[in-house]
Order: structure tokens, then C-alpha cells, then sequence
């Protein structure tokens, strides 16, 4: 996919920045027509993603001097609104407004008629109402970045009047950095589960030698940079992030703290998986895996300890480790700064996401009713209800979701964005089937997800979340997906295997359902049939 | 000195993407093809980066050559 970069700056610097994206610039100063013209490169099928990067104060043209209204603002809100909607095929990066620091009115400027702050807050409801109405847009808070940083480190004159360039090269490496994190989130793409550590992580001192109560965790003093750090990971916590810990401790240690301590905000039912013990932590880490039934890729190991850190570098590479900060007062930003956007970017929050931890723990008590039962008698026990949606259109974030992060049970492990999944819903050629599967433990939300091509009689994507695999909920969505095909008139359905290093499980789920084998190519991609009456 | 203009020739090769040790001392805005008036920004804006030197207009606009952005380094 090629990135067109459009802006009313001189943005050329960035696009250096930018790599590995295959980024080309637009003329200068020609965002606005080049969203406007159909016949631009903007509307080229050849571009997927088109950025929007504009700088506020020179959009705002006299407005920012205190005369007349914002016009050029507004028209690229009109313009951005109808590019948006004639395609949404393409992912549009759109920035935030941001007024900078200086204010003509300076003091007066607040309770102004012509207000910048009034006028920038006005613009941001507007473009923020397109968004949520559009979601081929990815709106970027670049506000957020201008102000970590300051308008002093990222801003320059001399080569805005030199060349029109507003920026140094500090901000187009910060701003780069943030757009690929932005990006990755928006498809999707971020890690699982945050695995910590206890002594000097989520406590000061060590609790084996100081006891429960000799611990730094408090409102005051250091004892508040750990209750901060653990507020921020509750946060992520609730955007859908799993938490463990891996510890070097005794269990009856940490028992104590969940008990005794009313400084610990994060609770013993916050964590999906707690390994407390002497096993070396590479180990533990692999137990967290099993357990979870995730891979360690998707993992993000926080430890102050440089050892453990190196030890789990060397035997999980596939683990993400980053560098602990050498000063615990830094310890709550750098999570939120540094360690969130970097591995558990978000861009949308779904329903299933806010109640992860609850369903990955349900996983441990159906495993215990699992062991005791043959698999009938399991599966009768646990009461399935299954409801299959076909195109849920108020699920399109979930299902995009699905694709990209579903890797076991998933016979073509095609990723699709947002904009991919609009399509499929709008086409007449297209379904999308969405299970939502309960049972006596609980709701597990939707889990089950085949996507269907009616004019070449084809299984596009036929995937199952890993937590409810081995319940035969496949049969249910294979069903329905059989009923679809008889009500169009077809009697031949095709389904296709895509082998990857992960769904080797499923490599003959065709084979077992009534399909008959038509091809093997030379990367190992079958090709099957079923005819059905 | 030669030690100065040798890092800011490096700069200049990696910003044009030239290899390095092709960019001399003598390079200029003059004598490079890949050195025109775009590239003298991405330049400029890479040694104020790398040197934390901040030019200001007069400076993006005469300093086109290794030895005059080499004399803006302090000594």
C-alpha cells in the first residue's frame, strides 16, 4: 500500500522519516485540492492511505490574527467529510487541531469573541463527529505530541521562513514514530499480555525480606510512583491488555499483600495468570503461554531486574523487554508514554476488549471441568447458547479485529482493515457470519467469524478466538455458512487452506467436514470443494 | 578542523544518500547534482539536529558547502 502525504507545510522532511511506509508528498500547499479533485492523486486507486498533516495557525490564515472566521478550517472539514465517504477503501490520517502557543489576544484571548482556543475546540468537535461517522478516517492527536515535547524543541523560524518548513528534525522523528504506532493500532496490531514483575515493579523493596507491610507502596514519596504505575497499568487493563505476573517469590508473600494491603490497586482477579514461584522466569513465561493459550509473541515483559531481563531476552526472543527506566519517579510516564503506544496502541475500544480478564479466567475453570468430563459430557455441561449475526454492521470493529489478531484456529489468516470490512458488508457478493457464543460460566462475546464470497462460491475467512476452541462451535458457523450458500442457488462451495507457522491445527478441518481436496500449490495453499444438495 | 569537515561530509552523504567517503570536503551545493535547494533544508535541519547548532535564515541560505556549515561549529 503507497502513502500520500498531504499538507499546507512543507512536510517533504518527514517523508525520509516515514520508512519503511512508501510515502510520496503531494505539491505543496494542496491538501485542500487535492481532496477535492477527483481527478487527483489523492483519488488514485494507487494510494491506500492518504495523510493529512496540516499545520493549525497557518490553516487559520487571518482568523489567527483575530479577523474573521476560520474558512480554510472549515472547508477542509467539508472536504475531508466527502473524501471520506467517496472512499472508503482508503485509510485517511487526519490530525487534531492545534493552535499554537502564541495568541495574538494573549490574555484576552480565552473569553474572546474571536478566541483561538474557543475556535480550536469547535473545529475538533466537528472533525471528531466526521470521525466517529467515518471510520476510514484515523484521527491523530497531535496535540498530544506538541505538547510532550514543547513548541521551543519542535518548532523552528528560521527554516519556516527559509523553506516553510515548521518543524525540526526532532518532531519529524517524533511525529514519524507516532503515526507507525497509530497505524499499528488502527489495523489492530498490538500485543496481548503485559507479564510483570513484584519487588521494586508493581512494590519498592523486596517483600520476602520486608514483609507485607514494610513494602513502598503508599500516597506519599516513592510509595507513590508504584501505586501510580500500577493505577496506569489498571488503565490498560481496561483497554482490553491481560495481565500476569512472573515472579521469583513465595506465594504466600504476594497472598499476604492481595489480603492485607490497602495500597494495592491492582486485585488478585486482575491478573488472567499469577506464576509465583523459584523456576527460573523463562520458564514461568512459558507456563503464562499454556496457560493463556497465546503465543509469546504477544507478550511484554516488565522486570527491573537487568539479569532476569537479559535471561528472558536470550531464551524468548519473540518477548517484547523494554528497558526499565533508571529512575522509579519516571516509572508511571514511561508506561504511558513510552511502553503503551508502543506495544498496546489502541485505537478502537470494543466490547470484548473491556472484558478480557473476566473470559480468560473462565478459560481456567472450564479447563478444570474439562479434565474431570469425557468431551460430550463436557460440552453438554457447559450449556452453549450460540447466536450467529449475519453482516452485524455495529460489530465492524470486532471483526476487523479478528482478522488481524486471530492466528491459531484461522484457515486464511487474511488481515483486514476497517475499510476492507465495510466493503464486505456493502457488497451484495459478500457475508459476513459473526457468532457470539455463551455458556454457563458466561457471555465469551463473539468469537466465531466467516467471511463469504457468493459469486465465486468461495470461503474467504473461516476463523475461531482461540479461547473457545475445542467446543465444536466451528460445525455451528459451517453450518450456517452451507444454509447461506443453498438459499443463493449454489450448490458447490469452495474453501481454501492457507498454511502459516501457527494454524497448523487446523490443516485438515476441510478434510474432516466433507470436503474433497481439488489442488496443493508448491507453498502448501490447498484447495478444497464440497458439494451440497 | 579536517576532523570537523570529515563528520559534516558524512552528514551530508547519509542526508543524500550517497555513500559515505564520496562526499569530500570541497562538496557544495556548486558541485553535487543531488545537492539542490530541498536537499540544502534536509541538510540544515539534520546539522542542527546532529551538531545542536541552530541556524538561523541568513545561515540555511549561505551555508551551501562543507566548510561553511563546518565553520558554524564552534572550535
Amino acid at each position: 500500500m503507497r502513502t500520500l502525504l498531504l499538507s499546507n507545510i512543507n512536510m517533504q522532511p518527514l517523508v525520509a522519516f516515514l520508512k519503511p511506509w512508501d510515502v510520496v508528498c503531494g505539491e505543496f500547499n494542496s491538501m485542500l485540492l487535492d481532496l477535492s479533485n477527483p481527478a487527483s492523486a489523492a483519488a488514485s486507486p494507487e494510494f491506500g492511505r492518504i495523510l493529512c498533516l496540516y499545520d493549525t495557525d497557518t490553516l487559520l490564515g487571518d482568523a489567527f490574527y483575530g479577523e474573521g472566521a476560520p474558512v480554510q478550517c472549515e472547508l477542509f472539514l467539508d472536504e475531508l467529510e466527502l473524501f471520506a465517504k467517496a472512499h472508503p477503501d482508503k485509510v485517511i490520517v487526519a490530525t487534531t487541531f492545534c493552535v499554537g502557543a502564541r495568541r495574538c489576544l494573549n490574555f484576552a484571548d480565552p473569553l474572546s469573541p474571536h478566541s483561538l482556543l474557543a475556535i480550536e475546540a469547535r473545529l475538533n468537535d466537528r472533525l471528531i463527529g466526521i470521525a466517529r461517522a467515518n471510520l476510514n478516517i484515523l484521527l491523530f492527536d497531535i496535540g498530544s505530541l506538541i505538547r510532550r515535547f514543547g513548541e521551543d524543541v519542535l518548532l523552528t523560524d528560521s527554516f519556516w521562513y527559509a523553506g516553510r518548513i515548521r518543524y525540526t528534525n526532532f518532531m519529524f522523528r517524533a511525529l514519524a514514530e507516532r503515526l507507525h504506532q497509530a497505524a499499528d493500532a488502527y489495523a489492530g496490531k498490538s500485543r496481548k499480555v503485559l507479564i510483570l514483575d513484584l519487588d521494586n515493579t508493581l512494590w519498592g523493596g523486596i517483600v520476602g525480606e520486608a514483609g507485607p507491610n514494610g513494602i513502598a507502596l503508599s500516597e506519599e514519596g516513592v510509595g507513590r510512583c508504584y501505586r501510580d504505575f500500577q493505577r496506569a497499568v489498571k488503565a490498560l487493563q481496561r483497554t482490553g491488555v491481560l495481565l500476569a505476573i512472573a515472579s521469583k517469590n513465595n506465594p504466600a508473600d504476594l497472598d499476604e499483600v492481595f489480603r492485607t494491603s490497602t495500597m494495592m490497586v491492582l486485585r488478585r482477579e486482575d491478573f488472567a495468570c499469577i506464576e509465583v514461584n523459584w523456576n527460573p522466569k523463562p520458564q514461568n513465561i512459558l507456563n503464562i503461554a499454556e496457560a493463556l493459550n497465546l503465543g509469546i509473541d504477544s507478550f511484554v515483559f516488565i522486570d527491573d531486574s537487568r539479569v532476569e531481563r537479559e535471561m528472558v531476552r536470550a531464551a524468548l526472543p519473540d518477548v517484547a523487554i523494554p528497558d526499565f527506566p533508571a529512575s522509579v519517579e519516571s516509572l508511571p510516564a514511561w508506561l504511558l508514554y513510552d511502553v503503551a503506544p508502543a506495544w498496546f496502541g489502541r485505537y478502537n475500544i470494543t466490547a470484548e476488549d473491556l472484558a478480557k480478564t473476566s473470559q480468560y479466567k473462565k478459560i481456567e475453570e472450564r479447563q478444570k471441568l474439562s479434565r474431570s468430563l469425557d468431551l460430550d459430557a463436557f460440552l453438554e455441561n457447559l450449556q452453549i447458547e450460540c447466536v450467529i449475526h449475519v453482516d452485524p454492521v455495529s460489530q465492524i470493529n470486532r471483526i476487523a479485529q479478528m482478522t488481524e489478531k486471530t492466528n491459531q484456529f484461522n484457515l486464511t489468516t487474511r488481515r483486514y482493515q476497517i475499510p476492507q470490512i465495510q466493503r464486505f458488508l456493502d457488497s451484495p457478493d459478500h457475508a459476513i457470519l459473526l457468532l457470539e457464543y455463551k455458556d454457563r460460566f458466561g457471555s465469551e462475546g463473539a468469537v466465531g467469524l466467516a467471511i463469504i464470497d457468493f459469486f465465486e462460491s468461495r470461503i474467504d475467512t473461516f476463523l475461531i478466538s482461540c479461547r473457545v476452541i475445542g467446543r465444536r462451535i466451528e460445525n455451528l458457523i459451517l453450518g450456517k455458512v452451507c444454509d447461506l450458500f443453498r438459499e443463493r442457488g449454489r450448490n458447490r462451495i469452495i474453501g481454501e487452506f492457507i498454511p502459516t507457522r501457527k494454524n497448523q491445527q487446523v490443516a485438515h478441518f476441510f478434510d474432516v467436514h466433507g470436503f474433497s481436496l481439488l489442488s496443493t500449490d508448491a507453498d502448501g495453499r490447498k484447495l478444497y470443494e464440497r458439494i451440497i444438495a | 578542523m579536517a576532523n570537523r569537515q570529515a563528520d559534516v561530509a558524512a552528514l551530508v552523504a547519509s542526508v543524500l544518500k550517497l555513500t559515505d567517503g564520496t562526499v569530500g570536503a570541497d562538496a557544495s551545493m556548486e558541485n553535487l547534482p543531488q545537492w539542490d535547494s530541498l536537499a540544502q533544508l534536509n541538510i540544515c535541519l539534520a546539522f542542527q539536529e546532529r551538531f545542536g547548532v541552530n541556524m538561523d535564515m541568513q545561515a540555511i541560505a549561505t551555508s551551501t558547502s562543507v566548510a561553511s556549515l563546518a565553520a558554524l561549529l564552534p572550535d
